[in-house]
C-alpha cells in the first residue's frame, strides 16, 4: 500500500498538475459566479483541453473547475441575488439580505469558509470511506430513492417564509411545472400546448434566474427606492465567534452533503436545501432565517461542497455517475483510457491516489482564489445600483439564452421573473417552488419506476432504507410543522402586542 | 430643531386579509380549471396504463387537488383570523412614476426576447441598456452613453468569444462576420 501512495505522490507532484488545478478552480470560480454560466457548462467547454493532457492533469483540470464552479455560484447569489448555480439559490436566502444590510464580506467569507471546510470532509470521505458508502449507495433502488426525495421534499416547510400555506402551495406548483414535457414512460406529451420548446420540459436554469434575481431588477424601477437601498463600502468581516458558532452548522451540512453527494442522482441543490432546512430546524431563533442569518449561509455552502467529493463516491468506486458533471468526468476518463469502478482499483490505484492528492490541493487553491475573488467580487456593492442592475438583467438574459441557445429561454426566464415579482408581493417563498421543480422529476420517475417493477403499493415498504426514510419524513414533518405553528403563534402575538 | 414630523402609528395588522382571501379563492378556481379542462386536454393518457400511478396525468391530478386544497385553506385562514401578518417588503410600495416605468422595463423585457435575432442581441442590449439607465436617473449624458455602449459590448464579448455561446448576431452579422 505504501509503495502504491508513493506512486500516486510521484505521479501528483508534478507543476502542471498544480497550474491545472489551480487554473481550474479560477476558472471555475469566475464561470460559476455568472448567472447562467454553471459549473457543468465549464466543465464541459474544458473537457477538449484535456484530451492532451496526462490523465491526471487532464481530471484534475476538470475536478478544480467543478469545485471553483459550485463556490462561485454563491458570489453572485449574494451579491446580486442572481445564484450563479443552482445549488446556490438557496445561498441567496440569506446571504443576499446579510449583504443588502451591508455585510456582503462577511457573508462572501462564510460562504468561502464553510465550502471549503464541507469540500475537505467531502474528499476525505471519498478518501477513506468510498467503498462503504459506494456499497451502501448500491442499495438504494426505485423506492429507496423515493422515500428519500419524500424527505427531501419536507425540506419546503423550512423555506417557506412567513406563510406556510403558500410555501406549500409554491413547493407543489414547482413540483407541477416539473412534470411538464414528454411523458417519460409513455413518451406522451404533458402541459406542453403543441409548443416544442417544452417537450423537453422547463429549462431549470432559466426558471432559476428569473425567480431570483428578475424580482430584483423589476423591484429597482418600480418600488420605491426606500425600501431597496443596499449598503456599501463593505468592510464586514467574519470574527472568532461567529465562526465558531457557525461550525455545528458547517459539519452537519457537510455530512448531510456527504451524504446525498454519494446517492447518484440527487444533487447539490437537493443537499443545501436540505442542510439550510436543518439548520433552521435546530436554531434557537429560526425566524432570523431569510433575513441575514449567517448560519443560513453556512448551511447552504457547506451542503452543496459537501457534496461534490462525495459525488465521486460512486463514479470511482462504482464507475456510475452521480449527476452531470460526473458524467462528463467519466468521459475525461475514458478518453484517457481508464475506466473507473473497482478495477481501476486494481489496475490504476496510482492515479486513484493522485487524484485524492490533487483534490486535497484544490480546496487549498479554492479557499486561496475564494480569499482573492472575495477581495474583488465584494466591491460590486459599491457600484451605483442604476448601472448595476442593468448589468444584472444583461447577464440574466445571455445566460439564459446561454443555456441551450434559444430565445424560448429568455421568455421563460422572463415569465418567471414576473412571477417571482408577484409571489413576493403577495408574501409567497420561491425557493420552495425551486426545490419543487427540482426534486419533482426524481419523485415522479421512482415513484414509477417502483410500481413499474412490482405493480404493488408494498414495494414502498421492502427494505429497511425505506423505513428508515419514512420515518425520518415522517418526523420532519411532525417537527417542522409544530416548529412552523409555533412560529406563526408567536408572530400573530407579536403583531398583536404591536398594535 | 422641533420635531415637526407627523408621529407614525403603527400600521393596523392584517391578519383577516382580503388580499389572502382573494389569492385563496383565485388558486382554487384555477386548480378546479386546470383539473377540469388543462389537464383533460393537454395530458394524453395511453388506454395501456396498467395502475394509476404510472398514468402521465396521475401526479398533475393529485397536486392541483392539493394545490386547490391549499388555496381554500388559505383563504380560510384569513377568513376566521388566522392569517400570517403581512412581513417587510410584501405589499406594493409605488415609486414615483411608476406606471411609465413599468411600461418601459416591459417593453424591454419585450424588445430583448422578440428583437434580438431580428436585430442582432448587441444593439437590442444597448438600447435596453441606455432604456434603463434613463429611468434609473443617470444624470451625466457622457458616463451614460459610455456605459450604454461598452457595457454591453464587453459582456457581448465575453458570451461570444470566452463562453463560445452564438448569441444571435441579426443586423450586425454581415459587420462582424470575417
Amino acid at each position: 500500500m505504501m509503495e502504491n501512495i508513493g506512486l500516486g505522490l510521484s505521479l501528483f507532484f508534478t507543476l502542471q498538475n498544480f497550474v491545472a488545478i489551480a487554473v481550474g478552480v479560477m476558472i471555475g470560480v469566475t464561470i460559476g459566479s455568472i448567472p447562467g454560466l454553471t459549473a457543468t457548462m465549464a466543465v464541459a467547454l474544458a473537457l477538449p483541453f484535456t484530451f492532451s493532457l496526462p490523465p491526471v492533469t487532464g481530471i484534475l483540470l476538470l475536478v478544480g473547475i467543478y469545485k471553483g464552479g459550485i463556490f462561485g455560484g454563491s458570489i453572485s447569489a449574494i451579491l446580486i441575488r442572481a445564484p450563479g448555480t443552482p445549488a446556490a439559490a438557496c445561498t441567496s436566502l440569506d446571504g443576499y439580505p446579510m449583504a443588502r444590510r451591508g455585510e456582503a464580506g462577511k457573508a462572501l467569507q462564510m460562504a468561502l469558509y464553510a465550502s471549503c471546510i464541507a469540500d475537505v470532509i467531502s474528499n476525505l470521505a471519498l478518501i477513506f470511506l468510498a467503498g462503504t458508502i459506494a456499497s451502501f449507495a448500491l442499495e438504494f433502488g426505485p423506492p429507496e430513492y423515493f422515500w428519500l426525495i419524500a424527505f427531501s421534499l419536507t425540506i419546503v416547510i423550512s423555506i417557506s417564509g412567513s406563510s406556510l400555506t403558500k410555501g406549500l402551495i409554491s413547493g407543489l406548483l414547482g413540483v407541477l411545472l416539473s412534470t411538464v414535457g414528454l411523458d417519460l414512460v409513455y413518451g406522451t406529451q404533458r402541459l406542453t400546448f403543441d409548443n416544442f420548446n417544452l417537450m423537453g420540459g422547463i429549462s431549470y436554469i432559466p426558471l432559476l434566474i428569473g425567480l431570483f434575481a428578475i424580482p430584483e431588477v423589476i423591484e429597482f424601477y418600480v418600488q420605491r427606492s426606500s425600501n431597496l437601498d443596499v449598503s456599501s463600502s463593505d468592510r464586514s468581516r467574519v470574527n472568532w465567534s461567529e465562526f465558531k458558532r457557525c461550525l455545528p452548522t458547517i459539519f452537519r451540512g457537510s455530512l448531510i452533503g456527504v451524504a446525498l453527494g454519494s446517492v447518484p442522482g440527487i444533487g447539490a441543490t437537493a443537499a443545501s436545501f436540505l442542510s439550510y432546512g436543518e439548520a433552521r430546524r435546530n436554531s434557537k431563533t429560526p425566524e432570523t432565517f431569510g433575513r441575514g442569518e449567517i448560519k443560513g449561509v453556512a448551511a447552504a455552502e457547506s451542503g452543496n461542497n459537501g457534496v461534490a467529493g462525495a459525488t465521486l463516491i460512486p463514479l470511482l468506486a462504482l464507475g456510475i455517475p452521480g449527476d452531470v458533471v460526473t458524467a462528463v468526468i467519466l468521459g475525461a476518463f475514458m478518453l484517457q483510457g481508464l475506466t473507473p469502478g473497482p478495477l481501476m482499483f486494481q489496475d490504476n490505484i496510482d492515479i486513484i491516489y493522485a487524484l485524492f492528492c490533487g483534490m486535497i490541493v484544490a480546496s487549498i487553491f479554492l479557499f486561496a482564489s475564494g480569499m482573492f475573488a472575495i477581495r474583488y467580487f465584494a466591491r460590486i456593492t459599491d457600484v451605483p445600483r442604476h448601472i448595476l442592475i442593468p448589468l444584472v438583467l444583461l447577464f440574466c438574459v445571455f445566460g439564459s439564452y446561454a443555456v441551450q441557445n434559444q430565445m424560448f429561454d429568455v421568455l421563460i426566464m422572463l415569465l418567471f421573473g414576473l412571477l417571482g415579482f408577484l409571489m413576493a408581493r403577495i408574501g409567497m417563498s420561491s425557493a420552495p417552488l425551486l426545490i419543487g421543480f427540482i426534486l419533482g422529476p426524481l419523485f415522479e420517475d421512482n415513484l414509477r419506476r417502483s410500481y413499474l417493477i412490482a405493480n404493488d403499493a408494498a414495494v414502498f415498504v421492502r427494505s429497511p432504507i425505506c423505513w428508515f426514510f419514512i420515518a425520518a419524513t415522517a418526523l420532519s414533518l411532525y417537527v417542522g410543522l409544530r416548529k412552523e405553528f409555533q412560529s406563526a403563534r408567536a408572530a400573530r402575538e407579536r403583531a398583536d402586542a404591536a398594535v | 430643531m422641533a420635531d415637526t414630523s407627523i408621529p407614525m402609528m403603527p400600521a393596523p395588522v392584517a391578519r383577516r386579509s382580503m388580499r389572502d382571501v382573494v389569492f385563496g379563492l383565485g388558486v382554487a378556481a384555477v386548480a378546479l380549471l386546470f383539473a377540469l379542462i388543462v389537464i383533460p386536454a393537454f395530458i394524453s393518457v395511453p388506454g395501456s396504463v396498467k395502475a394509476a400511478p404510472l398514468s402521465p396525468a396521475f401526479l398533475p391530478y393529485v397536486l392541483t387537488g392539493l394545490i386547490g386544497l391549499l388555496g381554500l385553506v388559505c383563504a380560510a385562514q384569513s377568513l376566521v383570523g388566522q392569517g400570517v401578518p403581512k412581513e417587510d417588503g410584501e405589499g406594493f410600495d409605488p415609486a414615483n412614476g411608476w406606471f411609465f416605468k413599468t411600461l418601459l422595463l416591459a417593453a424591454v423585457f419585450v424588445s430583448f426576447w422578440w428583437l434580438p435575432e431580428l436585430v442582432g442581441t448587441l444593439p437590442v442590449a444597448a438600447a435596453a441598456m441606455a432604456v434603463l439607465l434613463i429611468i434609473g436617473r443617470e444624470r451625466s449624458l457622457v458616463r451614460g452613453a459610455a456605459v450604454a455602449i461598452l457595457v454591453p459590448l464587453l459582456v457581448w464579448l465575453f458570451f461570444v468569444d470566452i463562453a463560445q455561446v452564438p448569441l444571435p448576431e441579426g443586423l450586425i452579422e454581415e459587420l462582424i462576420s470575417p
